[in-house]
This record gives structure tokens, C-alpha cells and sequence, in this order.
């Protein structure tokens, strides 16, 4: 005999059981005890906030506690940088800034992908930290010089990344590079009866700018940045953003 | 996951339900619990009329119980249920001075048949494998027949009958697989 056959017949012992008349008569028994000493019906209300409190209790549970908890690690470190993409680098608030950028570019798994994301929080970091630097009011000598530290250390971030980056960052509209329009010379799309079409294109914004000229506009933003003309230097990153 | 969430839910909901002195949710419970504990009572006491009126103590200590205590030493109804079998099986035998011993003999506790539409030669063969199994169990130890009616005949989960014995969940495995073999040696044996 194996094992399973063995519990299957145990479980045909189920088949003993009290008689269904005492089972009755023990039932209105009880119901008598028990109604003696105090029971009660439940009002709907009351039921109500039962239901409520096992719906609590049961979501209180330690699976259900850890998968909410995943949920909010998960949802914090793909979109809290969005939360705190406003905090400034003097604001204590920085920190949980800088740790949703990391968090956020180790849930990218495409190479290009990240690098081009690292780029642009380092262009907007450095920004953040120029934007601080130009206030007149923000006199703290040891702060200073730890931003001035940052600012070169994001401004590299960018350069070594743009270099790694095959494809080039796009520029902004505002950018004087992209201020000259350009002809193209199309010899397939809208001819004209002579067989030769030209399209002139729009100053776009999309206009893409090549690794050198990127280099030159940080290395410009970042002799204005010494020079502290913040605000120049600040307009010189928006180029690249 | 859902299911085992929904069990626990209603499990919560029916303690609450009772520790607020909810008699319609008690006759339920003991609707869905009365045949279980009587059977585990049952192979306990191996008496009818014992086994009865246990169960019936069962389910009132049962009622005191939950408007008496705050309820998180059981995480299910279920388990609840056993502890107090279990310890009203104790009380009862040191209460009469009676020695706690098991025939399963009594000629008038008849299997009852209960679906009519099987056929009577498979249900003979099914009636003797019962009365044997019947008659080998008391001849196991306690505690290996006891936890053999809690998985096999009661089927109650591992952390259940953890919970209930008060043993770890490894050594309930390990129990029940010692117990399985013991009760099939035994059956084995009869067999030559």
C-alpha cells in the first residue's frame, strides 16, 4: 500500500460523524446557553464596522504590508524625482533629489539610454547649483566652495558622457548655433517640372549639435561660472539642455 | 494569494463577529465545525457519548473564550476550536479521575453512509477499509494518531496543527511521516 493510497482512505473516515439528531438538538442547546449570556443580533451598522476593521486587519497581514511597501519603494524611485525635481542644492531636500536620480537611472538598463539621462540631470544639477550661486544673498563661504566643487564635477559628468554618446544632444531653440537656417537639397521629394526641388527648413529646435560643439559650450559655461557670471553661465547650459 | 486573503478575511471577520456576542455567526460556526471536532474528539476519547458531550463543552468554552480573551493567540477559528478540544480532553479525564484510554470499539457508533447513489460493492470495500484503518488507529501512539485525524482526516494546514500541538512545523512533518508509516506497518502486519 503507498502513501497515497493510505490518505485517501484516511480521508474516508470522514465518514464518521455524530448523528444528525443530536447535532440539531445540540445546536438549539447552545443557541439557548449562549443567548443566556448575552448574545446578541447585530445591528447593519455594527456589521459595517466589523467588515471594516477585518478589511484593515487582514491588510495589515505582513505579504500584503511588504507588496504595498514594494509598490511605494518602486513608485518613489521611478517617479519621485519628479516630486523633487524642484528642491534647490543649498535645501536639505537635495540629498533625497540626488538619491531619486540614482535610483531612477539604475531602473534604465539601456546604456545610451542612461548615460543621456545622467547627462541631463548633471546639466540640470549644474544649473540648479549656478541659479543658487547667483543670489546675493546666499553669503555661506564653506557652501560656496562645495558648489563650486559640484558644479565642475556635474559639468565633467556631462563632457565624459557626451563623449561616450555617439548620437549628439539636441539643442534648444534659443541656441545662436541654430540660428542660421539651412537649405536642403532634395532629389526625390517634391520635384518641381525641372526635376530639382529645394526645401528650405525651418530654424527648428531640434537641430542636433555634434560632441565638439557641445564640449566648447561647457567649457564656456564653465569659464563664465568662474568668472561668476552665474546667470551667463546659465544660459550658456540652457544650450545644451 | 487572493484565496488565502479572502480566508483570512473572513476568519477575521467571523472572530470579530463573535467577540461581539454575534449568535447567528455562532451557529454558523458551529454548523461548519461541529462534525470536525466531534470526529477529532472522537479518536481521542473513542467514545460516542464522551465524544458528544465534549463537543458540546468545546463550543461553549469556544463562545467564553473569544468574549473573554483578546484573540491574537490564534491566527484561525479553526485552530482556536482544537486548542480547546484538545485542553477540554485533558480537563475532562483529570476532572472524573478517568485514565485517558481509546477503543474506538463502540458497537453502536454505525458508519453512515451518506451518498445512496454509490454502488453497494465499492461501498462495502470502502467500509472495510474503514472498520480496519478504524481498528489500527487506536493501537498507534497519541500523538501520531492525533495528528494523523488533524491532516489526514480533518485536513487542517502544517501551521494549523503547528499552532494546535504546539510543535514546529518541521517536527509536525516529521511526525507525520513517522505516523503514516507506523499506521501502515500496522496495516501491513494484519494483512499477513
Amino acid at each position: 500500500m503507498t502513501d497515497r493510497d493510505l490518505i485517501k482512505k484516511l480521508g474516508n473516515l470522514k465518514e464518521i460523524k455524530p448523528d444528525a439528531s443530536w447535532l440539531k438538538a445540540n445546536r438549539a442547546s447552545l443557541y439557548t446557553q449562549i443567548s443566556n449570556s448575552g448574545a446578541t443580533q447585530l445591528s447593519a451598522w455594527s456589521t459595517f464596522v466589523i467588515n471594516l476593521k477585518s478589511v484593515l486587519k487582514t491588510a495589515s497581514a505582513p505579504a500584503v504590508a511588504l507588496t504595498s511597501l514594494m509598490f511605494v519603494l518602486i513608485g518613489s524611485s521611478a517617479y519621485g524625482h519628479l516630486l523633487l525635481s524642484n528642491t534647490k542644492p543649498n535645501q536639505s531636500l537635495y540629498i533625497a533629489r540626488e538619491l531619486s536620480e540614482k535610483a531612477k537611472l539604475t531602473t534604465i538598463l539601456n546604456t545610451e539610454a542612461r548615460e543621456k539621462m545622467a547627462s541631463q540631470f548633471a546639466v540640470n544639477n549644474a544649473q540648479d547649483i549656478a541659479t543658487v550661486l547667483s543670489d546675493p544673498n546666499f553669503n555661506n563661504t564653506q557652501e560656496i566652495e562645495k558648489l563650486n566643487v559640484k558644479f565642475n564635477e556635474e559639468i565633467n559628468v556631462v563632457r565624459k558622457n557626451v563623449a561616450k554618446l555617439e548620437k549628439p544632444l539636441t539643442l534648444n531653440s534659443a541656441s545662436p548655433a541654430a540660428t542660421n537656417s539651412d537649405e536642403v537639397y532634395s532629389a526625390t521629394l517634391g520635384k518641381d517640372k525641372n526635376g530639382v526641388s529645394i526645401a528650405g527648413t525651418e530654424n527648428n529646435s531640434t537641430a542636433s549639435l555634434n560632441t565638439s560643439t557641445t564640449t566648447k559650450i561647457l567649457e564656456e559655461a564653465q569659464n563664465l561660472f568662474t568668472e561668476k557670471k552665474f546667470k551667463e553661465a546659465i544660459d550658456k547650459i540652457d544650450l545644451i539642455k | 494569494m487572493p484565496s488565502s486573503l479572502a480566508k483570512k478575511f473572513k476568519d477575521k471577520q467571523t472572530l470579530n463577529r463573535l467577540k461581539n456576542k454575534d449568535k447567528e455567526v455562532f451557529i454558523r460556526v458551529y454548523d461548519d465545525f461541529a462534525g470536525d471536532i466531534y470526529r477529532f474528539v472522537y479518536f481521542k476519547v473513542g467514545h460516542v457519548e464522551e465524544a458528544k458531550d465534549l463537543t458540546s463543552m468545546v463550543f461553549l468554552k469556544t463562545w467564553n473564550h473569544i468574549q473573554n480573551n483578546s484573540l491574537t493567540s490564534s491566527s484561525t477559528l479553526r485552530a482556536l476550536l482544537y486548542k480547546i478540544a484538545r485542553t477540554s480532553i485533558v480537563d475532562y479525564y483529570r476532572e472524573t479521575g478517568s485514565k485517558l484510554e481509546v477503543s474506538l470499539d463502540d458497537e453502536d457508533n454505525h458508519l453512515e453512509i451518506l451518498d445512496e447513489t454509490h454502488d453497494l460493492e465499492g461501498d462495502v470495500d470502502r467500509n472495510a477499509d474503514l472498520l480496519r484503518i478504524k481498528s489500527k488507529l487506536p493501537l498507534l501512539k497519541e500523538e501520531y494518531r492525533e495528528i494523523i485525524v488533524l491532516k489526514f482526516v480533518n485536513d487542517l494546514e502544517i501551521d494549523e496543527i503547528s499552532e494546535v500541538t504546539g510543535k514546529t512545523k518541521g517536527n509536525v512533518r516529521v511526525l507525520l511521516h513517522r505516523s503514516l508509516s507506523a499506521l501502515k506497518d500496522l496495516l501491513e502486519e494484519d494483512q499477513k
